[in-house]
């Protein structure tokens, strides 16, 4: 196991419980997103991982060592903060190698190591500036050569991209991609954004409120989430929760019966329906238009349903207009049930359960 | 029509600080020039135009190269020694000590009293034989000393005197600049493998440049304006082993009256200050500022 072991892993602050039993493994060359809402406690979890912050209780292992104890710089791992953190007294070349510098790296090896990244990186014309002198995205890349030079197996990622506008995010999203597939190193990249997580990662890890919600692959998240959190965490815009009232027929959403899964005990549920899943149809869910949205690719319709609100996202131009009464159908096997009281998703035929 | 108004307009706001400027700052100046280059009025003598004479009895002055001499050793050893303490006080204040609030405000009290009070205080603290510092060098058996009475150690205790009081002074510049430097920027650092010592040498004093910058000025304008402990303690004895620059210039002015040299004397104090701050500003302030 050469990844990053997090073990039950726990960080409070006086009465505050940042990081609540957090577990979970990454592969040697994976790229994994710690995703979740603001003050989830995902920088937390990856500053513990860092060693810069102690651990209330739990452990970390890195490549099968044990480093819970260790200070952050004998852990083997590199880090890219937020603000880039770049030394503003020195040149972007100087930056790069500073942690080789230190650690007594002869001065051949520097350059030869520094000439590598700098080229992989695009950064040959600009090694003499100054941090100031250079763009968000410039010194983005330097920020990053810095934790790739030392050519670590692991390397953490605090929101790098936040700082950046959408078009060079989407150019970073790409590079940094490539990089950590390249390098073959383990990266975790934490972020708040589900499409960065959704296009980057071979795996997520959604956290809420200090806890691990959810871990899979970005289509498991897609396609099973959990919980109505993580439904309505994943997807832009998020899926569609519809309160189900009981009736002899079964679940009814605006009069009309949902077939549900299998074996569903009675109760409270929910119903999950992704905006995309949905298609205007000559019968089934009547709603009323109260909002059009055009985006050229697609079109996202608000639509009334009974008194809950729903969302559906159509390829190209809506073929309806406001205020219009439509009738919204969609396939049985795009239908989530979560249980009302705890969120929780139900598959019918084990009861509530989460995908394993 | 416009801008001949607003010319008006700023030429009247900057009217008082300009007045104030030249009556306090420039006239004085120019005066002291002028003065500098005639003779002391005597009794009925008036004062004559003499060229650079006094300039020229300045170098013949043996009490005036004792004064520079001393002078020099004063600022060579205060500054230096008063902003390396200073340095160290802020780093071990600034880092998360217990009691660090009182550590902080006992290290900044020397800087709050007045010179005065201070010499006044350390003429008990030096007293001979049942004085502070006697006291405690009695102990390694070198008591009974007048430490301010001897020529060998009066310019070293007032040297003394000076660090105690400005690096406290000093401490809250460094203070105030080590907050402002990014923790992340210290965590990166100690990330990449960097020890207290590498980050302290290739982090954080390359940082406090600025700082230091700013502090050393202070600390040349002080160590040549600052007598009012020569004053008090020792008005310049033994044989002239304490006597500063401005000090000897107080004394020739308003001890002996010798207003026309006690201004040439003045008019190079000026230049001398004058260099060190065209230096200072002109050269060094280049090299640290990173923004
Ligand atoms: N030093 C601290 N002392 C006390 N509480 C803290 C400290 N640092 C973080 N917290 C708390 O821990 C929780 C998690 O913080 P954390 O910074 O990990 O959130 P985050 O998921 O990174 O959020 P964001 O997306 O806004 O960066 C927050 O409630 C925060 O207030
Ligand atoms: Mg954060």
């Amino acid at each position: 196991m050469s990844g990053i072991s997090v073990r039950n892993l726990v960080k409070r602050w006086g009465s505050v419980c940042a990081v609540d039993d957090v577990s979970f493994e990454t592969g040697s060359c994976e790229f994994v997103a710690l995703l979740g809402p603001s003050g989830c406690g995902k920088s937390t979890t990856l500053r513990l991982i860092a060693g810069l912050e102690q651990a209330t209780s739990g452990t970390v292992s890195i490549a099968g060592r044990d480093v819970t104890s260790l200070p952050s710089s004998q852990r083997n791992l590199s880090m890219v903060f937020q603000s880039y953190a770049l030394f503003p007294h020195m040149t972007v070349a100087e930056n790069i190698v500073f942690g080789l510098s230190v650690r007594g790296t002869p001065k051949a090896e520097r350059q030869q190591r520094l000439r590598k990244i700098v080229d992989l990186l695009g950064l040959s014309a600009l090694l003499d500036r100054r941090p100031s002198q250079l763009s968000g995205g410039q010194q983005q890349r330097v920020a990053l050569g810095r934790a790739l030079i030392a050519e670590t197996p692991v390397c953490l990622l605090d929101e790098p991209l936040s700082n950046l506008d959408a078009k060079l995010r989407a150019e970073m999203r790409n590079e940094i991609r490539t990089l950590q597939r390249r390098l073959r190193i383990a990266m975790v990249f934490v972020t708040h954004d589900q499409t960065e997580a959704m296009s980057m990662a071979d795996r997520i890890i959604l956290m809420r409120e200090g806890r691990v919600e959810q871990s899979g692959t970005p289509t498991e998240l897609y396609e099973e989430p959990v919980s109505t959190f993580a439904a309505r965490f994943i997807g832009t815009p998020p899926m569609n929760i519809l309160d189900l009232s009981p009736s002899d027929a079964g679940f009814v959403v605006g009069g009309i019966a949902q077939a549900p899964p299998d074996g569903l005990p009675p109760g409270r549920y929910q119903l999950g329906v992704r905006p995309e899943h949905i298609r205007f149809s000559d019968r089934g869910v009547p709603a009323r238009v109260e909002s059009i949205e055009y985006f050229g690719a697609d079109t996202i319709t608000a639509c009334q349903v009974g008194n809950q609100r729903l969302l559906v996202r159509t390829p190209g131009r809506a073929p309806c207009a406001a205020d219009d009464t439509v009738f919204l159908s969609w396939p049985e096997s795009a239908q989530h049930f979560f249980d009302e009281g705890s969120g929780l998703r139900c598959t019918g035929r084990e009861g509530a359960k989460a995908p394993s | 029509m416009k801008a001949s108004r607003n010319a008006l307009y700023g030429g009247l706001l900057l009217l008082p600080a300009a007045v104030l400027l030249w009556t306090f700052t420039y006239q004085p100046i120019l005066g002291t020039i002028v003065d500098s280059l005639f003779s002391t009025a005597r009794g009925k003598r008036p004062a004559v135009f003499v060229g650079l004479d006094q300039y020229q009895r300045m170098i013949d002055d043996p009490v005036f190269w004792k004064a520079m001499g001393n002078n020099l050793v004063y600022a060579l050893t205060t500054i230096p020694l008063s902003m390396a303490l200073a340095l160290m006080m802020a780093l071990l204040v600034n880092s998360h000590l217990r009691g660090q609030a009182a550590v902080r405000m006992a290290y900044f009290t020397p800087t709050i009293l007045p010179m005065v009070a201070v010499a006044n205080i350390w003429l008990f603290f030096y007293a001979p034989d049942y004085g502070l510092v006697d006291r405690f060098l009695q102990i390694f058996g070198w008591g009974g000393q007048n430490l301010l009475g001897m020529p060998d150690t009066a310019l070293g205790a007032l040297i003394v005197i000076t660090i105690w009081k400005e690096a406290g002074f000093f401490m809250i510049f460094y203070l105030a600049a080590l907050q402002q430097i990014s923790p992340t920027l210290l965590e990166a650092a100690g990330l990449e493998g960097a020890s207290y010592w590498q980050t302290l040498r290739r982090v954080i004093l390359p940082l406090l440049m600025p700082t230091t910058l700013f502090i050393s000025i202070n600390a040349v304008i002080g160590a040549f304006r600052l007598v009012d402990h020569v004053v008090v303690m020792t008005k310049g004895a033994p044989d002239n082993a304490t006597t500063l620059l401005l000090f000897y210039i107080y004394q020739t002015g308003f001890g002996y009256w010798d207003t026309g040299y006690a201004a040439a004397l003045t008019v190079v104090l000026l230049l001398i200050l004058a260099l060190i701050a065209l230096f200072q500003f002109g050269y060094v302030d280049k090299k640290v500022h990173y923004r």
